[in-house]
């Protein structure tokens, strides 16, 4: 133990002698806080706009729920739930907690869905994300996950390139080894203090970042505890395979060009192919035949709106307004009960689209063990609330919110009883709930980052028990 | 010198080619290039055959759409989709990033709807592998990685001295090594330029001329900054004490010129030129589609004028009177007012994003990553220009037909809506919407900044690494 200590004091004198270790360290610490300050930036945005559509929903309402009973004959009327069902409902996808710990999927997939008596698929045909430069998604965005994989594993490599091979290369390795240490401690000794100087950094770093911009936090300690595990796993999976490629023997260069190359495979070129292959073997249907099949079937439906009326009172005894004549029935009438149809007919081949969208997003999940980088972004978006998992159990979600809505603005409408201001405020409203999962996915992470490092660092011990000086 | 340079680049080429480093890194960018650009193909004749099918079926539909009010016939309308340009598989550019769908209906100028990188499934960012990735990222660290050693590792043998003592000066020493890397690493990309020009010239048929044109370009920008990152790898390997410093510091460079920096750039690029939210952008188009374009001139009041305006044109006293159908009228004149506000609104989202690239290019003077990628992107019409092009003319389409559409409407005078209708052969008389892609030419003059930018880089690497091999104790060894 005495001899572990005398090797981390010397080390840790000679690291911060070194401008580069600081240089490293400050960098790191760095992007982690314009990391977080650029996903705050990004989840706040979410929020206002959250807010406007909001704001604009209550207004529209508002408006019409003032007109109620007023001889005024101006469209849309807003007694007639049939008209008032078109108005613009919003389902929204709050940002979580720690949105600003990632920005992930986030700004590439919708998180609001205007909903009306309008079939689903339009909707979807509708969705919009953000109105963001696409030039600029082409560039990763540089978050707190960018910071921690990317930028994370280059300090730590940089830190322990030459952790071993400097003392080969200048002599002295021969010397240290001469003395009575194992060698296991004098690299335990060197790899770990420079692990722990990168994690401390990395993890200190995104804490107070995250403290100085998330009101929000402590809503949920579990996911800040494994967020911070999460970091100090990925920290120790690259001191582990950059501590193996050290027992290689190899010089300097040489470890750098190998360490070059797997941050190079881990990070940019397996993610792409586990990409690329989840694409390949489960490919999604073209939107373009969803967009075919809505109008396709608004055609077949066109005109038949007082014939899928009285199918619907059939079908709902009870239902019939007494003494209304269905040809005498206005446009919005009409339009509801075929957007019904239109439903009905598509509304399998949209959950059909979303089924295989899951299974692309499972094949992707199961592939990322083999990239630890894709392990750790996926469990940094699963923390921050901004994975394609939970963009799914929103529109889920949206699909529930959809039915309610049409149900309770199609019954009136197909019943012809009037809106009063109990309706108004009864009428359905979206409010999404959080669905769990995002931690599971997240230890999972953890685990297999530390397998890996397990596995690294067998490797590196067995490199070390080998002769270090030829 | 020229003979000097020769002899140099070839000893340079010569080691390098026996090197082990260097056949495993050439193997990889090399396999990795080629199979980037069989997966770009395979997926854009895949997203071409499906858009052409598309656009065919949507024609079909709206041929088809059966006998109705052209009004409604307006709001049914056509679906365009976006064309994809025939370099898509070398740089995807925007691409995964803006919809592939536009409905061209009525009353409003819509966003595009399904973008692709929606589907992606997951990896975020960080895939899938694109030949412009692999050249701009994989290729500058094989460059750096193989080039930086390069005095360093003759300082420390001792060699260095001897040549510089053979009468070589800085210039042709910095040359020459410079040219035994890149004509090393061109080994290794000669067989994806041919297999790059083949695929245009399977795929572009009668623009094959116009692809093969944007595809030289994008070839001569890429050895710009190939040539960059070999001046900046020399210049690197001049200054450093060892190999060892130099490699850490070239591959230094490479992490911040190509990972940290353009990220940074693009997000201070938001952060100065921000757009606005979707949902605001709607708000404030409602806002003035209700209010005028001044805030001033309500809907109420336009209604009101315009009523007066065609009655007093055709001198009559009530609508009811007029001989033609009122609703066409109204409905041209609300659809020119909503062109205004459309086009007002947009204007200003594409000026703002359009700073924003322009930030993007100035930081190319800070990394050369950021004018590759912009001048790549430019060059293969994936970039916002390309995609604003088609947007811009798909609009002219939906105003002419809608346009078209209210006029029939106003020649149908039975006062109900239903009885007024065309049919089948109407709807397919109507011009279908062909869309021309900008020639090479429109690319190229976008993009000249971009490729100078890289010649200055080319020409500042080459000059930073002389500038290096030029200073006093350029040949010192160095004890650590």
């Amino acid at each position: 133990m005495n001899a572990f200590r005398v090797i981390v004091a010397h080390e840790w004198r000679m690291l911060r002698s070194s401008a580069s270790t600081w240089v490293a360290l400050g960098l790191l610490a760095m992007s982690i806080l314009f990391g977080v300050a650029n996903a705050e930036r990004w989840a706040e945005s979410r929020r206002e706009s959250a807010r406007h559509a909001s704001a604009s929903e209550a207004e529209a309402f508002s408006k019409l729920q003032g007109r109620l009973g007023s001889s005024d004959d101006a469209m849309p009327r807003p007694e007639s739930a049939a008209h008032v069902g078109f108005t613009d409902r919003f389902a929204v996808l709050p940002p979580a907690p720690l949105a600003a710990l990632a920005v992930g999927r986030s700004d590439v997939l919708p998180h609001q869905m205007k909903v009306t008596t309008r079939s689903l698929a339009s909707s979807h045909i509708k969705a919009g994300a953000e109105l963001g430069n696409p030039e600029a998604f082409v560039t990763s965005r540089f978050d707190t996950a960018f910071a921690l994989v990317v930028v994370l594993p280059l300090v730590a490599l940089v830190l322990l390139v030459d952790m071993v091979s400097i003392e080969r290369e200048r002599g002295t390795l021969a010397l240290l080894l001469s003395q009575p240490i194992r060698p296991a401690t004098l690299i335990v000794a060197k790899a770990g203090l420079r692990g722990v100087l990168v994690a401390a950094v990395a993890v200190i770093a995104t804490l107070v970042g995250l403290g100085s911009v998330a009101d929000r936090l402590l809503e949920e300690p579990q996911a800040l505890l494994l967020a911070a595990f999460s970091i100090i796993a990925y920290a120790i999976f690259w001191v582990a395979l950059a501590t193996w490629v050290g027992s290689r023997g190899w010089s300097t260069s040489t470890n750098a060009l190998a360490l070059a190359g797997a941050f190079i495979a881990i990070v940019i070129v397996v993610p792409g192919i586990t990409t690329s292959v989840s694409q390949t073997l489960r490919p999604v249907p073209s939107r373009a035949r969803l967009v075919e099949a809505v109008r396709d079937a608004e055609t077949s439906h066109r005109g038949r709106g007082e014939s899928l009326l009285v199918e619907h009172w059939s079908s709902n005894p009870g239902t019939k307004p007494v003494d209304f004549d269905p040809s005498k029935g206005d446009f919005a009438l009409f339009f509801t009960a075929i957007q019904g149809a239109v439903q009905r007919d598509v509304g399998p081949q949209l959950r059909s689209y979303d089924r295989a969208l899951e299974a692309r997003v499972r094949l992707a999940d199961a592939l990322a063990v083999v990239s630890p980088a894709a392990m750790m972004q996926g469990a940094l978006e699963d923390l921050s609330g901004t994975s394609g998992r939970r963009h799914a159990a929103f529109l889920d979600q949206t699909a529930t919110f959809h039915a309610a809505n049409y149900e309770f603005f199609a019954d009136r409408a197909f019943s012809q009883r009037a809106l009063s201001i109990a309706d108004y405020q009864a009428r359905p409203r979206f409010a999404f709930e959080e669905t769990a999962g995002g931690s599971r996915h997240a230890l999972r992470g953890i685990l297999v980052l530390l397998a890996f490092s397990l596995a690294f660092a067998g490797a590196a011990a067995r490199g070390f028990s080998r002769p270090q000086v030829r | 010198m020229i003979r000097t340079i020769r002899i140099i680049a070839g000893r340079e080429r010569a080691e390098m080619l026996r090197d082990g480093r260097y056949r495993l890194c050439a193997g990889l960018l090399g396999g990795l290039l080629l199979l980037a650009l069989l997966l770009g193909a395979m997926e854009y004749r895949s997203v071409r055959a499906e858009a052409e099918r598309a656009s065919e079926a949507s024609w079909t539909q709206w041929v088809e759409q059966g006998e109705k009010n052209p009004h409604s016939a307006a709001h049914f309308a056509v679906y365009v989709y976006r064309p994809v340009s025939a370099l898509t598989f070398v740089d995807p550019g925007v691409t995964p990033y803006t919809g592939v769908a536009l409905w061209l209906e009525a009353h409003t100028q819509n966003d595009f709807s399904f973008r692709p990188a929606a589907d992606e499934g997951g990896g975020g960012r960080l895939g899938p592998v694109a030949a412009a990735a692999v050249l701009q990222l994989l290729l500058p660290l094989i460059i750096v990685v193989l080039a930086s050693s390069t005095f360093a590792a003759e300082r420390e043998r001792g060699t260095l001295r001897l040549v510089l003592a053979q009468g070589v000066s800085a210039r042709a020493l910095v040359v020459g090594k410079a040219l035994g890397v890149l004509s090393a690493l061109l080994l290794v990309l000669i067989p994806s330029v041919i297999a790059g020009a083949g695929i245009i010239a399977a795929t572009s048929g009668s623009l094959a001329a116009d692809g093969v044109a944007r595809f030289a370009a994008l070839t001569l920008a890429y050895a710009l900054y190939s040539a960059a990152w070999t001046g900046i790898a020399l210049g690197v390997s001049a200054i450093a004490r060892s190999t060892r410093g130099a490699l850490i510091g070239a591959v230094t460079c490479w992490a911040l010129g190509t990972l940290v920096a353009p990220g940074v750039a693009t997000d201070l690029a938001r952060a100065a030129y921000p757009t606005v939210s979707a949902a605001e952008f709607w708000q404030a188009v409602q806002h003035d589609l209700d209010e005028g374009i001044d805030g001033h001139d309500s809907a109420d009041a336009r209604a009101q004028r315009l009523r007066q305006q065609t009655m007093d044109r055709y001198g009559v006293e009530s609508l009811e009177e007029l001989p033609i159908n009122f609703m066409g009228v109204s409905l041209q004149a609300m659809e020119e007012h909503s062109n205004a506000v459309f086009d007002k609104h947009y204007q200003q989202l594409w000026a703002q994003l359009q700073r924003q690239n322009r930030l993007h290019m100035l930081a190319g003077a800070a990394t050369p990553l950021m004018a590759v990628r912009s001048t790549s992107m430019g060059l293969a019409g994936t970039d916002l220009a390309a995609h604003l092009h088609f947007a811009k003319a798909a609009e002219r389409h939906r105003r002419s037909l809608i346009a078209a559409m209210n006029t029939e409407l106003t020649h149908l005078t039975d006062p109900v809506y239903d009885r007024n209708t065309r049919s089948r052969e109407f709807w397919a008389a109507q011009p279908r919407f062909t869309y021309r892609a900008p020639t090479a030419g429109w690319a190229l003059s976008g993009h000249v900044g971009g490729l100078l930018l890289l010649l200055a880089w080319a020409v500042g690497g080459f000059g930073f690494a002389v500038w290096a091999a030029s200073r006093p104790g350029f040949t010192e060894r160095f004890r650590e």
